[in-house]
């Protein structure tokens, strides 16, 4: 009888090797542009911060007699942001980890730490889809409301927040002698879903990464940027399924400025692995190792003139 | 073992809904209730007891039919209005059901359709393809009465006084379980011009009053001068057909508000909208000068996460009206699907 290799034993077969395949992990856009907050421990769980409201202007000139003009008074705005408190785990028993090849627990920490920065970012983007005004795209060709995005919806939106009086969020990228580049303007911060790269592609005068002047001070989650707004996309984006006029799903593209959503965490309530080795939780005979993770966020938009949802179909 | 067996249990008084969401901590493998008020009670009663274990299909139920006089039982089995395990944070996706008609002339904003499905009242839909009505194609709205198989009532919208110009000829409905970030932004439905304006809404909705809101309100809708405001809610009513909100600004030199033509709206209009823009001072009964004494600061209006797992019990399973029904969600510590 002749021995060849489909007659070998699977384990002679099979070979593991320790070098682990990447877990797919998701752009984390939807903070990049929140002012971060630490609510301090003991001092409650919702964080006040205030605004004072601009006064009135005084054009006009105090009368010969010098009488003291009517006094302003002087508004004062609270937003106020509740932190909330999350966490999951995993269950590993010990057969398991003095059996498994790889470290398994080196792998569930690695995949909590993911789950907990990406449930931090939807948590801001629910949190943004849920309040931020809405504004739809109407410039593109495609007969939907909103349409695809275009360059008008795009200068739109830039013209309301500075009409707001919203500060930018990046510095010009000016222009330099490199073929093929070309300057990108002061510039707010636009997160949307990675499903809109090629409506983003087809806007007149967009500007890819890679043609940018200098890439210096870029993400690799930015996609583009086209006149005074730059994009950041992610699998996490935001899509409103069925939500246009014809039924399409609709991206919530939200387009921010400087200050005008804030992440809050509790001083000591910040990311936190936690392990249990074998004994705790009601396991007497040691046989289960725990995993976990928390965390303690609050997140809010500060003020509504400087967020916008540039709604958008074509994706 | 893991900590926990039975995680929960409780009970309630049921309404005429004949419908319950109970909100718990984590999903059940298996779920049971009882209506306790029925229970050997020697009339017939059905779905007397229901359960849901882990691997029955979202919408299934078990249930345990008690016979008039002698109480005997008999066993039936529902696919649907049964138990949905719900994760607001992450809801299942409904599918779309037709409409013929939507009723805007009249403004009773009754939606035929002839397989109304599983919306309940209480539940959310958003339109599309209103041909006729494009104006509020995209529009998210609650429902506030079903005939089932032949209408569903958008009654916070019809509350609000608003008409079109024409009806809906066909309409796409979409039944959609809403993410519960608060405060959210809300579709206005209408603005009335008052010394202290009424802003009506689509939904019920989340504003609080001293809260400050916002509003987005372009040309289209005719009150562009309220666009950008920023003013104090001095009340709220939510109730079974309003919703609406009472705030401290005077529209009554303002122009009318009006929904754009089916027509303008397939041109391109952006929503009116009520966004929420930061906390108040809780105004005194109403009052849109004299605050609250002593001060009352508003915390209900904090932004936050109330998000939630939730058992939706239907109406194959809840089926009397004031009853009280008990209820336990439980737990497997170890379970095997062969």
């Amino acid at each position: 009888m002749t021995v060849n290799i489909g007659s070998m034993p699977p384990q002679i077969q099979q070979r593991y090797n320790a070098k682990l395949l990447s877990t797919p992990e998701r752009n984390l856009v939807h903070m990049l542009f929140a002012n971060p907050v630490e609510l301090p421990d003991n001092q409650g769980f919702i964080d006040r911060q205030s605004r004072y409201d601009r006064l009135d202007l005084f054009a006009v000139p105090l009368d010969d007699a010098q009488t003291n003009p009517p006094s302003q008074q002087l508004n004062r705005v609270d937003v106020d942001c509740r932190v909330r408190v999350y966490a999951t785990y995993i269950v590993l028993t010990r057969q398991v980890t003095i059996t498994n090849e790889d470290p398994i627990l080196n792998s569930a920490a690695a995949r909590l730490g993911q789950a907990l920065r990406e449930t931090q970012d939807v948590l801001v983007r629910d949190s943004l889809e849920s309040t931020a005004s809405v504004v739809n795209c109407v410039g593109g060709t495609n007969g939907d409301l909103p349409t695809e995005m275009s360059i008008s919806d795009v200068d739109d939106i830039v013209a309301t927040l500075q009409m707001n009086s919203a500060e930018y969020i990046t510095n010009m990228i000016p222009g330099e002698l490199k073929i093929g580049t070309s300057p990108i303007g002061d510039a707010y911060g636009c997160m949307l879903t990675a499903r809109m790269i090629p409506v983003l592609n087809n806007i007149s005068g967009f500007v890819r990464k890679f043609q940018y002047p200098n890439v210096s001070e870029t993400l690799s989650t930015e996609w583009g940027g086209v006149n005074n707004t730059r994009f950041f996309v992610s699998e996490q984006g935001s899509v409103t399924p069925n939500a246009s006029l014809l039924g399409n799903d609709v991206a919530n593209c939200f387009v921010a400025a400087k200050e005008s959503y804030k992440v809050v965490w509790q001083a000591g309530g910040k990311a936190k692995f936690i392990y249990l080795p074998p004994g705790y939780n009601n396991d007497p005979c040691m046989l289960r190792h725990t995993a976990g993770c928390s965390f303690y966020q609050g997140q809010c938009i500060t003020n509504d003139l400087w967020v916008q949802n540039l709604r958008s179909t074509g994706i | 073992m893991l900590p926990y067996q039975i995680i929960e249990g409780g009970y309630f008084t049921s309404d005429s809904s004949l419908h319950k969401q109970i909100v718990l901590s984590t999903q059940p493998d298996f779920f049971w209730i009882r209506n306790r008020t029925a229970w050997g009670d020697d009339a017939a009663e059905t779905s007397v007891e229901s359960w849901w274990r882990r691997g029955m299909a979202s919408g299934a139920a078990q249930t345990a039919d008690q016979a008039v006089t002698s109480g005997a039982l008999s066993t039936e089995a529902v696919t649907s209005g049964g138990f949905v395990f719900i994760d607001t944070s992450n809801p299942p996706n409904f599918a779309a059901l037709a409409g013929t008609a939507i009723t805007g002339i009249a403004g009773t904003f009754i939606v035929s359709m002839a397989n109304t499905g599983s919306i309940a009242v209480g539940d959310y839909v958003r339109l599309y393809a209103t041909t006729g009505e494009l104006q509020i194609a995209g529009y998210s709205f609650q429902v506030t009465a079903v005939t089932a198989n032949v209408s569903i009532t958008l009654g916070y919208m019809a509350s609000s006084g608003i008409t079109f110009a024409a009806d809906a000829t066909a309409a796409q409905v979409k039944k959609y379980i809403p993410n519960l970030m608060y405060p959210r932004s809300a579709f206005i439905a209408n603005i009335t011009q008052a010394a202290q304006a009424v802003v009506y809404f689509t939904a019920k909705n989340d504003f609080t009053p001293g809260e400050i809101v916002g509003f987005r309100v372009s040309s289209d809708f005719g009150m562009e001068e309220i666009n950008l405001k920023e003013v104090r809610v001095l009340s709220v009513v939510n109730s079974a057909t309003v919703s609406s909100i009472t705030i401290d600004l005077d529209t009554s030199g303002y122009t009318a508000f009006a929904f754009p033509t089916s027509l303008e709206a397939s041109a391109g209009v952006s929503p009116a909208m009520c966004v929420p823009s930061a906390s108040g001072v809780v105004p005194l009964a109403g009052s849109a000068t004299n605050p609250q004494q002593p001060p009352g600061t508003n915390l209900l209006d904090a932004f936050d996460n109330r998000n939630k797992f939730v058992m939706d019990i239907g109406s194959n399973v809840i089926t009397s009206a004031e009853a009280v029904y008990d209820w336990m969600a439980c737990k497997y510590d170890k379970f095997q699907a062969e």
